[in-house]
């Protein structure tokens, strides 16, 4: 059996606080709703196809989009990544090489940074460092897709792209 | 699976096929050759990639490697030198023999890797693999 020890504390307006086993009871109304800082608004299977788009989407509410990429890959060298038309890593110097990275993207102005390198296939080899890429796109608020896609003919054969909204 | 664009619902998580229209896939293909071009323009080596990737792909034998280290050109290298114009011919020599920076879109470059048999694509790999040893 648990015994509840009530005391109770007058503030300076001459309100009781009563408190409940040493804590501060809250209403059920007085808890704040939970804020999402960053949303998961979905997640692209980049095995496949020239061109991969993330669709159906409602930015209105964000203030920019972060963007992972893990294990992408195209099935022809020297292809670089692009996100709505901007390139955003460095070209695979092999087919088997995939790519790693971060995208952060504003959407006042389509305009962001990505810091994608790539990975050589062979154990054991020395990762390579791609850089960091300025990007210029159209992406804002008021789109409601984003577009994933190679420097040339070409097609995705590995790993995903998750895209993040950040409020 | 030829030219397509797979796109994702973010709401519903459907997944769509969309293939490329004749238009999109001209755009494509041309987009790709303007950065290979791009690539090609900034593709450079240092002396020493250089000889390191010749000597690795045995495109010249470790004992041309060792003489060009110390100023001896290999013949191929020579003979190509020697069916320029006269007024043209020390300069190459120079740039040869002690190249800063070698180019991937050098007039001798280009020439050397022609009368070597070698295509466009295989000097851009070899480009490609030797700038990061």
């Amino acid at each position: 059996m648990s015994i509840a020890r009530v005391n109770s504390i007058v503030d300076s307006a001459g309100g009781n606080t009563a408190t409940i086993n040493g804590k501060l009871p809250i209403a059920a109304g007085d808890v704040p709703a939970l804020v999402e800082a960053m949303v998961l608004l979905g997640t692209l299977t980049t095995t496949s196809g020239t061109t991969q788009t993330l669709s159906g989407l409602t930015l209105t509410s964000y203030k920019a989009l972060y963007i992972v990429v893990e294990g992408v890959s195209f099935d022809t060298t020297a292809r670089k990544l692009q996100v709505g038309g901007a390139t955003c890593s460095a070209g695979l110097s092999a087919a088997s090489d995939t790519l790693y990275g971060l995208i952060h993207l504003s959407l006042s102005g389509g305009t962001g940074v990505s810091y994608i390198t790539f990975v050589n296939a062979t154990p054991g080899s020395q990762s390579t460092a791609g850089g960091g890429f300025a990007l210029c796109t159209s992406i804002t608020t008021a789109s409601t897709s984003i577009s994933f896609t190679l420097d040339g003919a070409g097609n995705f054969d590995a790993g995903s792209i998750k895209i993040y909204g950040v409020k | 699976m030829g030219f397509v664009e797979i796109i994702t619902d973010a709401a519903t998580g459907e997944v769509t096929v969309r293939e490329l229209t004749a238009e999109e896939i001209t755009a494509l293909e041309q987009k790709g050759l303007e950065a290979l071009e791009a690539e090609r323009a900034a593709m450079s080596l240092t002396f020493a990639q250089l000889l390191i990737g010749l000597v690795a792909e045995g495109w010249v034998t470790a004992a041309e490697g060792e003489a060009w280290l110390v100023g001896t050109l290999p013949a191929q290298v020579t003979v190509l030198i020697g069916t320029l114009p006269a007024e043209q011919q020390f300069a190459a020599k120079a740039r040869a023999i002690r190249p800063s920076t070698i180019l991937r879109l050098d007039p001798l470059v280009l020439a050397l890797g022609a009368a070597q048999g070698k295509t466009p694509e295989e000097l851009d790999q070899f480009f490609r693999t030797y700038a990061g040893v």
